[in-house]
């Protein structure tokens, strides 16, 4: 039984990798809180569907899927350098929107990609299970992604995203375009995204408009996870941290249903595994020192630092 | 107004610069105020001046990273008034008081130097410079520092102390040899050991390339016995600018006195810069 939890695990989280990657891409190395990511999510999602249907090779759906989930990070991006705008605030509008965007290219709220070829369908052909294509797909798709992630932010320019993640100023001071950085970085992650959008829908063999819903803090359960596994800095142990990452907490959700948790409470359970790993990692020891009085006192100060320490920036 | 810049001999010219802030409670603030000044290529100027005096906000005119609201700026024959900072890197460096915003602090040293050399060419490509280039640019510079940073091109730049970390900034600004290069407090941040030594350093770099340079500073011993020129600012405007055989003439004691007449007797301030100053 956990063999078979283990592989809807591996099954389940690799389509997923792209979007943690996405997250990883624009919150961890661009620090940009962009919630754009979900309506990519969903774009690309859609427009994958719609391709397949019409015939599209699947490759061709995908790649299509991915450039409209770019488009989609550009506008926020947009919004922000042209209009000033908050990330935050932008993404949020534009994920909103992104949602009726999913509608229009459907023409509906969901549609079956039954008898349709997918990036999935190779399988039947080679005499592969379903379930063993799946993890094949998802495993050369993951493998790709790292390796070309791993090279680009070896580069120059992606030591100049990473530069323009950390420190505008510094950036900028290094001769860095920062703004153009804002831009690509955004426009990558949401065709992330948007391909684990699309991989999603081609896998399960239809779209449904509510794909999209709480997507983003999937993957970032995905991504604490992933983080807690590694104490580097450096970008290849970080790569393979979130991929583990992801199908680690596949597994727990796994596990979860198995075990007979409620699928109602799914997005409950997993709020919390984001809370419990950033409690696990920034509380963990300090817990277990408040057992004796000069434990309690450091946590105190350390709780008094961060109070004094905090920063609110206005979003208008 | 821009009649001067046809001489070849000037690297830095300000014309009639002014920048305003609107303070919280909406008074108009003017940081600096029609400032003008020429610097001929190669000469070490010192800039003191009282807390809020304007010296940052000159220097961040020069750098880009503010606009100024009128005048000009010129570098080199070049009027980069209103050219973003990025552009400017190949004329202009800056060096900041604080260690984590002269590096990008999670990558390492020689990442550092790879992002600085492209940004010099202007040019960021989807490819590796080569390491050997980057090595070698890297300890060019770092080994006359004397402070064994050459052998740590692989260290994570934000494992370094202050002073490594001010010391290699500077190494970084002088790559490419910019026509200017500004100085903020660079070593305020540091303790008195760290401090001399990345003065020396300062030293040494910039006056092996013969790089114009303005330093802002409030160690005014360090001022007069090692710049070329010293100039002091109160309330955005120059008050006193002396150099050549005038600066060797003139104590610390005798700048305070002047500095205290030409700021109406302000006491707060003349005893600022007292305090700051090693008699
Ligand atoms: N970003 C800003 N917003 C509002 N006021 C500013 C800003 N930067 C500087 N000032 C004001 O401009 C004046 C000059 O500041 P600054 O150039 O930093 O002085 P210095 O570096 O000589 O200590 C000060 O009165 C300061 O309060
Ligand atoms: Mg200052």
């Amino acid at each position: 039984m956990i063999w078979n939890l283990i592989e809807i695990a591996v099954q389940v989280g690799l389509l997923y990798v792209p979007l943690v990657l996405g997250i990883y891409l624009a919150m961890g190395v661009m620090s940009l809180p962009d919630l754009t990511l979900q309506g990519s999510f969903g774009v690309g999602g859609s427009t994958a569907a719609v391709l397949t249907i019409n015939g599209q090779h699947p490759v061709v759906s995908l790649g299509v899927a991915m450039l409209a989930g770019a488009a989609t990070g550009l506008v926020t991006v947009l919004l922000h350098m042209k209009l000033r705008l908050n990330v935050l605030l932008a993404s949020i509008l534009v994920a909103t929107a992104a949602y009726s965007m999913c509608l229009v290219i459907m023409s509906s709220g969901n549609l079956s990609l039954f008898g349709t070829t997918t990036a999935f369908s190779w399988a039947d052909g080679v005499g592969l299970t379903y379930r063993e294509g799946t993890i094949l797909t998802g495993a050369g798709v993951a493998l790709l992604l790292v390796a070309v992630l791993l090279w680009f932010l070896r580069t120059d320019y992606g030591l100049s995203l990473v530069a323009t993640g950390q420190n505008i100023q510094t950036a900028r001071g290094l001769g860095v375009r920062t703004e153009l950085r804002q831009a690509v970085g955004l426009a990558v992650a949401n065709a992330l995204a948007a391909l684990s959008g699309g991989l999603v829908v081609h896998n399960q063999g239809f779209m449904d408009v509510t794909i999209q819903n709480g997507v983003i803090v999937i993957g970032l359960a995905g991504m604490m996870l992933g983080l807690s596994f590694t104490r580097s800095s450096r970008v290849l142990p970080i790569l393979v941290a979130l991929v583990a990452g992801v199908v680690v907490y596949r597994f727990a959700v796994a596990t979860s249903l198995q075990i007979g948790l409620n699928p109602n409470l799914l997005q409950l359970l997993t709020a919390a595994v984001v809370v419990v790993v950033i409690a696990v990692r920034s509380q963990g020891r300090s817990w277990l020192s408040t057992l004796t009085a000069t434990g309690r006192r450091q946590s105190r100060i350390a709780r008094t630092r961060y109070y004094e320490e905090d920063r609110v920036a206005s979003f208008i | 107004m821009l009649r001067a810049s046809s001489d070849p001999t000037l690297d830095l010219q300000l014309s009639g610069c002014t920048k305003r802030f609107i303070a919280p409670g909406r008074e108009l603030v003017t940081a600096v105020d029609n400032l003008s000044l020429e610097v001929e290529a190669g000469t070490f100027v010192s800039i003191i001046g009282s807390n809020g005096a304007g010296k940052s906000t000159t220097l961040a005119m020069i750098a880009g990273n503010l606009l100024a609201d009128e005048g000009h700026v010129v570098v080199r024959g070049q009027d980069v008034t209103t050219l973003p900072s990025w552009r400017r890197i190949g004329l202009v460096s800056r060096v900041r008081q604080n260690p984590q915003d002269n590096m990008v602090s999670n990558l390492t040293i020689e990442e550092n130097f790879a992002l600085a050399l492209a940004g010099r060419r202007g040019r960021f490509p989807l490819r590796r410079t080569s390491p050997g280039k980057v090595r070698a640019a890297a300890q060019e510079l770092l080994e006359p520092l004397g402070m064994g940073l050459e052998d740590r091109l692989g260290a994570i730049s934000g494992s370094l102390s202050g002073g490594q970390r001010q010391a290699i900034a500077v190494a970084m600004a002088c790559l490419g040899s910019p026509a200017v290069m500004l100085l903020d407090e660079h070593v305020a941040a540091l303790d008195p050991n760290s401090a001399a030594r990345v003065n020396a350093a300062t030293e040494r770099l910039i006056r092996e390339r013969g790089i114009t340079t303005l330093m802002v500073t409030h160690d005014m011993k360090h001022a007069l016995d090692h710049a070329d020129r010293l100039l002091m600012m109160h309330q955005g405007t120059i008050v006193v600018d002396v150099c050549g055989d005038e600066l060797t003439g003139i104590t610390p004691r005798d700048l305070q006195q002047r500095f205290a007449a030409l700021s109406g007797g302000s006491l707060s301030d003349a005893s600022l810069l007292a305090e700051s100053s090693p008699a």
